[in-house]
């Protein structure tokens, strides 16, 4: 006799006279390794899978580095949401920054890829550093805004000075990272390093908002006010923030550069990857870093699977899909697993706050 | 430059740009919230004449009028699928009224993609207007006549009416206006409806001078957003005045240094502006 | 200690503050009372730092902190407690402490587990330690008064204003409140300024009142000349007609 008996926190098996039981509350998972080791495998399981059942690896491979690059981007504006208390709505302006800083580099000085992801992160740096005092001046709506604004403002530059950025046919004959001749091989070796800087922004946001300075932050988030009067220097974490955050979004730009062999900046100052982005932020869950790089990869793969399947409705499905998330899933993914544990602090990301007393 | 020209373009230029901000100002304004599905109200409006024109095959004036149906629709639907549910989690609303912008977008590439050639043949006046050495498309000034005339009533009905009253008691203090028991579903609903028309009176009347396509929302939008932002969020005095502002940039830049660089250089002005008064130029207390 | 001079401060056309100047001695205990709207929470706000005053100056232990930022003030010396309690209710009342200590310690000199277990000490003086780890939003008002004390403590101030500890409070708890208020007083050394609508209670703790009326000063002594004082009569009867 089987019976499947469902428990709180644990799924028992009676088969016959045994028992099996499995632990499925969360809580006891060695979580962080099982999700290192899925996300690990993950190119070289189905690698194999799409090979036994014939189906052509490389699109499932460069969906899974879209993933990754969306994850790039989405987890320091995280981070970002969270120290600067403002939800910045000019993400893909900083894709941009950093992907044309490489591109240029490259194409038109030779630059060694080392050299231009230090430059485009540093070059994101300063760009976020001069826009910086916008997340001490404005907030709330207004500071949407103006990061809304921002993309456009460079995308009417990339096409007033096509010369140089050459508007949509973007900046050809950027160096590629990989280049060993085996398509596959290239696909998971990009795969690969997109996964490590990945994790490796991973854990540093994981670390920082374990931190002192993390937990400043949360305050932040609330309530900036709250934490200048208990001494907290919130004018200088938000620049810090906002400034590092941007150099870190700008790398995701450097990858696609030389990811692509050319970067195209109208292909991502668009509204439509704005969408994406965001989405991928709050379906993660809400200030969630972890569910983050779960919600990138649903998203891709949904992206992959309607673009496939739908041909010219692909867009249509994919946005009304997202929409439907939305609805659907207020705490994001990652809310979908994760108890109630006041212990630790979840940020709250809202866009409007409490004015003045 | 010649000073005529720059005047009657920064008048042409700033009641176009009102006209196409009026309604998102109004919604700012009213609703405290940042419409950005606003730019399909452009796409619904233009296509919404075509439909009833070309595939239900009724008369071009009838069809101009049956247009308005779909787009007070949209507007009403905006408000009550999107923006009501997420009203407490603003990111959300922001983020999925992008969405439904581009779904609009897209539906409507998929059934009259550009090659469709979609046209309406509003033009009223032919030719250009010659006033004193400027020369300017009949149409534009026809376009901004009438955008102006929208202004003028939509302040008389804030000013005048009873709705108009109590949408401004909405916008100076909605809390006070919650408590005197002010119905805000009825009124958002209204407020996103009577907002719904200027975009579509104005892209139908500059539909033969602009060249209309399923991506045309967003530079329309753009200079909605600007205006409005530079005005300072749902202040119908400050959108006036940032409107002909933009429209004096434009009109300067766009003839006197480079046409390309005419939105450039309002977005970077506007940028500017709001570093220096980060809420815009009037203080968005309340609409009028 | 703290001196005001000739501080005052505009909104809109409302004088909130109108050219107040007072001193406070360290170890004093101040009430600070009025009729609503009389500019007793701007006059908070202003030495906190929430904002800047029009025209005057404050100083603090001999150094003009008139324009200060409010974080540093915070390191000086001076906590305060909001009207409204303004708590971060997404957070546990031990965190609400947390990040006090924290602050105060520039996020630099001391580590999360020290914070932590400074924390605790000061929720465990207001009888708290059993909430710790409860939502603020989760918590009654009079928990929350208590919590933002502790708070405030938890800055190691050497002055602290207090802005209407008792509101909403029952009369058993306001006791407690008030007894507990000046228990700290005596046990960190402290200087208060408080202000207070429940006149019965701060009248009995504080040695000395100062009473605002439309923004002015308009007495300052011991509490039982307040009481006899026709200004002070006229303001609160003034209040009470309209
Ligand atoms: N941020 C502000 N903007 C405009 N006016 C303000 C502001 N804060 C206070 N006021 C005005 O200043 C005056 C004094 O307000 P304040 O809050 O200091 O009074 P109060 O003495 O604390 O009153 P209560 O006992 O009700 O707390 C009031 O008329 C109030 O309306
Ligand atoms: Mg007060």
């Amino acid at each position: 006799m089987v019976r499947l008996e469902p428990r709180r926190g644990r799924l028992i098996l009676h088969l016959a006279r045994r028992k099996f039981d499995w632990v499925i509350e969360t809580r006891y998972w060695r979580n962080p390794t099982i999700g290192f080791l899925i996300w690990l495998l993950l190119p070289i399981v189905i690698y194999y899978f799409a090979s036994l059942i014939g189906l052509k690896p490389v699109a499932l491979l460069s969906t899974l580095i879209s993933a990754n690059i969306l994850a790039m981007i989405c987890i320091p504006l995280t981070l970002q949401i969270i120290g600067t208390g403002r939800v910045n709505f000019g993400p893909h302006f900083f894709v941009a920054i950093g992907g044309y800083v490489a591109a240029l580099l490259s194409k038109n000085f030779d630059v060694h890829p080392a050299l231009t992801l230090f430059t485009a992160f540093a070059f994101g740096c300063l760009i976020g550093l001069a826009l910086s005092p916008i997340t001490i001046i404005s907030k709330g709506l207004y500071f949407v805004l103006i990061t809304l604004l921002l993309p456009f403002i460079l995308w009417e530059f990339v096409y007033w000075r096509s010369d140089i950025f050459g508007a949509e046919t973007g900046i050809p004959g950027v160096e590629l990272l990989f280049w060993t001749g085996d398509l596959i091989t290239d696909l998971m070796y990009y795969f690969y390093l997109s996964f490590i800087i990945t994790f490796v922004l991973l854990l540093i946001s994981d670390r920082v908002l374990r931190s002192r300075y993390g937990f400043l932050m949360g305050v932040i988030n609330e309530d900036e006010e709250i934490a200048a009067t208990y001494g907290t220097n919130v004018n200088r974490i938000k620049i810090i923030t906002f400034t590092l955050t941007s150099g870190a979004i700008a790398i995701a730009g450097w990858f696609l550069a030389h990811y692509q062999g050319s970067f195209t900046g109208p292909a991502w100052l668009t509204p439509a990857f704005l969408v994406i982005i965001l989405l991928t932020t709050t379906l993660g869950g809400k200030g969630a870093i972890y569910g983050i790089v779960i919600s990138s990869y649903v998203i891709a793969i949904l992206r992959e699977v309607t673009r496939t399947t739908l041909g010219e409705f692909s867009t249509v499905a994919l946005f009304t899909i997202l929409l439907i998330f939305l609805y659907l899933l207020p705490e994001g993914f990652w809310g979908l697993y994760r108890k109630k544990r006041y212990r630790e602090y979840a940020p709250s990301i809202r866009i409007r706050r409490r004015e003045v007393t | 430059m010649d000073p005529t020209i720059a005047l009657v373009y920064t008048f042409v230029f700033g009641s176009l740009y009102l006209g196409m901000a009026l309604g998102f100002t109004i919604i700012a304004g009213v609703l405290r919230i940042f419409n950005l599905a606003y730019g399909a109200l452009f796409l619904v409006a233009a296509y919404s004449v075509w439909f009833f024109w070309k595939d239900v095959g009724l008369t071009f004036g009838i069809s101009l009028i049956l247009a308005f149906i779909p787009v007070a629709a949209f507007a009403a639907f905006t408000y009550l699928a999107v923006v009501r549910p997420f009203i407490r989690t603003e990111d959300y609303m922001l983020a999925a009224l992008i969405c439904v912008f581009i779904i609009v977008e897209e539906i409507i590439n998929y059934f009259y993609p550009e090659i469709v050639g979609v046209y309406l043949p509003t033009k009223v006046a032919e030719g250009t207007v010659k006033i004193g050495t400027a020369s300017v498309p009949g149409q534009m000034l026809f376009a901004a006549a009438v955008s102006l005339t929208m202004i003028v009533i939509y302040l008389l009905f804030f000013i005048k009416t009873k709705t108009g009253l109590i949408m401004r008691a909405i916008s100076q203090d909605p809390y006070a206006s919650k408590i005197v028991g002010v119905n805000f579903d009825k009124m958002f609903v209204i407020s996103m409806v009577i907002a719904s028309i200027p975009p579509a009176m104005i892209i139908i009347l500059i539909a033969p001078v602009w060249a209309l396509d399923p991506f045309v929302g967003w530079s329309l939008f753009s200079y909605a957003i600007i205006v409005t932002v530079l005005g300072g969020l749902g202040n119908l005095k400050g959108t006036i005045i940032a409107a002909y502002i933009i429209g004096f940039i434009n009109a300067t830049v766009g003839f006197l240094i480079d046409p390309r660089m005419m939105l450039f250089s309002s977005l970077v002005i506007t940028v500017a502006v709001l570093v220096v008064k980060p809420k815009g130029l009037a203080r968005a207390e309340s609409i009028w | 200690m703290l001196k005001v001079e000739n501080l005052t401060k505009r909104f809109g056309g409302i004088i909130a503050v109108n050219d107040v100047s007072f001193e406070i001695e360290k170890g004093e205990i101040v009430g600070l009372i009025g009729p609503n709207g009389a500019g007793k929470s701007t006059l908070i706000n202003l030495i906190s730092g929430f904002y800047k005053p029009d025209k005057g100056k404050i100083v603090f232990e001999g150094k003009d902190i008139t324009k200060i930022e409010m974080f540093k003030r915070a390191k000086l010396g001076i906590a305060r407690t909001f009207q409204n309690s303004r708590i971060v209710s997404n957070m546990t009342a031990l965190m609400n402490v947390l990040y006090a200590i924290i602050g105060r310690e520039n996020g630099e000199n001391i580590s999360l587990h020290e914070a932590y277990v400074e924390s605790i000490y000061y929720l465990d003086l207001f009888g708290l330690l059993k909430k710790r780890d409860i939502l603020a939003s989760d918590l009654p008002i009079y928990e929350l008064r208590l919590l933002e004390l502790a708070r405030a403590l938890a800055l190691r101030p050497k002055i602290l204003l207090i802005d209407e500890a008792l509101a909403g409070l029952n009369p058993v708890e306001a006791e407690n409140v008030s007894k507990l208020i000046n228990r700290i007083k005596e046990e960190f050394n402290l200087t208060i300024i408080w202000v207070e609508h429940v006149l019965k209670v701060l009248m009995r703790s504080v040695e000395r009142v100062l009473v605002m009326h439309y923004g002015k000063l308009i007495a300052d002594s011991t509490p039982a000349e307040v009481v006899r004082n026709q200004q002070v009569i006229d303001a609160y009867i003034g209040e009470e007609a309209v």
